[in-house]
């Protein structure tokens, strides 16, 4: 009996090797976290993920070789650039406030206005984009053939030359490998530690489940609902958002929910990053925004005393997963 | 005896069903006259000139061998003004009698990673892009050019068209046609009136517009309410009125990389050279289709550049500028 365990637990290792040999990756899925859809013409793989990480911080995938995806999205601000916007080659400036890569992998919908349906696609975006890296997948893929390093792992990842789906598959994969589950709210409300949290942060974690019901858009695990909407920021937006792909006057300023984890980094705030603090942000939705047709009508005016509102913002501020932003 | 009959039978029926391949013949004009870019035609009684034409053709069915219909399926059609010839495969035909398409591209292609496809797929990544990243959609139709917008004959003013959005997807009803064929392939011969393209848009507002607009939408639409394609004569076709139809036109949509299209009469392979003005080479290619997009695979400093190509009997040559 105890020859057969021993056949048992071997057989097991083995299983478990040749799975890893064949190198697809198993996530083990955080605590509270759902499974992890990953499309299935590019699993992941850890050949993918090194390559994709290594284009991620590359900065000959711009022009100019001046600036990498790492340099809008560094990893030290949970993935943003703690910018108003972007900045892209030759410091033009973006139209849009740098959005967080924290747990990219469980969007349905991605950029600000959730116009883009994979984070495959998306890849391709910043490298054409004029005011980013104003160049060619093409050319960055002949870039790559210049380097043995990049042609190696390009054929050890996907058995091809670099080439368009290589750059877009690779980079991909890493994105989606950027998971932040680690913070004080996690630990209390998924690990079990009650002492996570002081008393200030559990009373404006309530405030943000109960009474104010943040947690209508920003809900689950990852605070976001993924919905597309206008927030009433403004009463005419000079960036008109989803309209600007679907010409629809109703999506006209409408933007998608972000999440809030490392929401206390990822400064300044909304999608053109009018907004430079929490207190800000929370006073936009105090006075319940300004008046536009197509604003949610979840955004209502409310009282908060400055008490309620320092007990909002140490919750918030207790999203922050050190672990990632280490990474 | 009976044996014989049969195989006899086979043979003929084997015969009819042969393989052969299909070559579409997009024939490109503008008011009747061979399509050229920077050329003055009119459209609505407006003079206007293209510097950039180009549409996705897919949903290809061919009517053939009395009344039998061949759907081809994942079939996807670039199509540009300077380029006249595509190859749709080889199908089991043996007589063909009208062809029905769409412009523009199915909604599953649509919604599609363009880097999915090699740079050679109608549907990859290509230069000046047929997609736009944000959604993630083709163009299905793209017309960039200038108009005159002041009445003073010279096409001056710029529109830049690119129709993006299922919606936009115009199906184009049989148009009976006039096959040309040798022993292994068979010609369908269009008519494209290019001009028909921007029938009743008013070019001097549209501006630069990549989107599922109105013009965009009317664009798109023009291509059977227009009539673009119509059914071509091949006779009629040794008429174009130009005994040299050879040019090279730069596209410089991306300044720092253009694209070099080209387009001989004459269907003998070509060869491409790119020098500076010191004459130095930077890229050579032989054996070069007759008719093409070249997107140089090479970043050239800023400067000035000459692009040669020669098919043997004629040689012609064009001056690009580089701004990186």
């Amino acid at each position: 009996m105890l020859f057969n365990k021993k056949v048992l637990l071997f057989l097991i290792i083995t299983f478990f090797f040749f799975s890893f040999k064949n190198k697809t990756i198993f996530f083990s899925v955080p605590s509270g976290f759902p499974k992890l859809v990953v499309p299935k013409e590019n699993p992941i793989t850890s050949e993918k993920i090194r390559l994709g990480k290594m284009l991620f911080f590359d900065k000959m995938l711009s022009r100019d070789s001046s600036i990498s995806c790492a340099s809008c999205h560094n990893p030290k601000y949970a993935f943003t650039d703690q910018l108003k916007k972007a900045k892209g080659i030759k410091d033009r400036t973006v139209s849009r406030n740098t959005p967080t890569l924290t747990n990219i992998a469980y969007n349905h919908s991605f950029l600000r206005d959730g116009v883009n349906p994979s984070l495959e696609a998306q890849v391709i975006v910043p490298i054409h984009e004029k005011n980013e890296f104003d160049f060619h997948i093409l050319l960055v893929a002949e870039r790559m053939k210049k380097n043995k390093k990049y042609v190696e792992l390009s054929k050890k990842a996907f058995g091809e030359e670099p080439n368009p789906k290589v750059i877009s598959n690779a980079i991909a994969s890493y994105e989606r490998t950027l998971i932040s589950s680690n913070s004080r709210f996690d630990q209390y409300n998924f690990h079990g530690d009650s002492l996570a949290l002081n008393a200030s942060e559990i009373r404006g974690m309530k405030l943000f489940y109960n009474k104010l019901n943040c947690s209508s858009c920003h809900s689950g695990f990852n605070f976001s609902n993924g919905e597309i909407v206008n927030t009433g920021l403004y009463e005419k937006y000079n960036d008109v958002g989803k309209m600007r792909v679907t010409l629809d006057q109703s999506d006209n300023g409408k933007f998608k929910v972000p999440t809030l984890r490392n929401i206390s980094i990822t400064y300044p705030y909304m999608h053109d990053g009018n907004i430079k603090t929490l207190e800000g942000v929370i006073d936009h939705y105090i006075k319940g925004g300004e008046k536009n047709p197509n604003k949610d009508e979840r955004i209502k005016a409310f009282n908060l005393s400055k008490l309620q509102k320092q007990d909002l913002i140490a919750f918030l501020k207790c999203l922050t997963d050190s672990s990632f932003i280490a990474r | 005896m009976k044996k014989i009959v049969i195989a006899l039978c086979t043979i003929i029926c084997i015969n009819s069903s042969a393989q052969k391949n299909i070559v579409l013949r997009l024939n490109h004009y503008l008011n009747q006259s061979t399509f050229q870019y920077n050329q003055n035609f009119e459209t609505d009684g407006i003079i206007n000139k293209y510097t950039r034409l180009q549409y996705y053709l897919s949903g290809f069915e061919l009517f053939h061998d009395g009344g039998q219909m061949t759907v081809l399926n994942n079939t996807y059609v670039l199509a540009s003004g300077h380029i006249t010839n595509y190859y749709l495969g080889n199908f089991p035909v043996s007589s063909l009698e009208s062809i029905s398409f769409d412009v523009g591209v199915d909604q599953i292609a649509n919604s599609g990673n363009t880097t999915n496809y090699p740079a050679s797929h109608p549907l990859g990544p290509k230069s000046p892009p047929m997609d736009w990243g944000w959604p993630s959609g083709y163009f299905f139709v793209v017309t960039n050019g200038f108009t005159d917008s002041n009445n003073d004959n010279n096409p001056d003013t710029r529109f830049e068209l690119q129709a993006l959005g299922d919606q936009m997807l115009s199906p184009v009803d049989q148009i009976n046609i006039t096959p040309v064929g040798s022993n292994d392939t068979i010609y369908i011969d269009l008519k494209v009136n290019a001009e028909k393209f921007l029938s009743g848009i008013n070019l001097a507002t549209a501006g630069i517009d990549h989107s599922s607009s109105t013009n965009n939408l009317i664009m798109c639409n023009n291509s059977y309410q227009m009539n673009v394609f119509e059914t071509f004569n091949v006779t009629s076709s040794n008429d174009k009125g130009l005994t040299n139809n050879n040019f090279i036109h730069i596209d410089n949509t991306l300044s720092y990389a253009p694209t070099i299209n080209y387009h001989f009469e004459n269907s003998n392979k070509v060869n491409l050279k790119i020098t500076d003005l010191n004459g130095k080479i930077h890229i050579i290619e032989n054996n070069l289709q007759n008719e093409g997009s070249y997107f140089p695979l090479k970043e050239f400093p800023s400067g000035l550049y000459i692009v040669t190509i020669e098919n043997g009997s004629e040689t012609i040559y064009k001056k690009f500028n580089v701004v990186q």
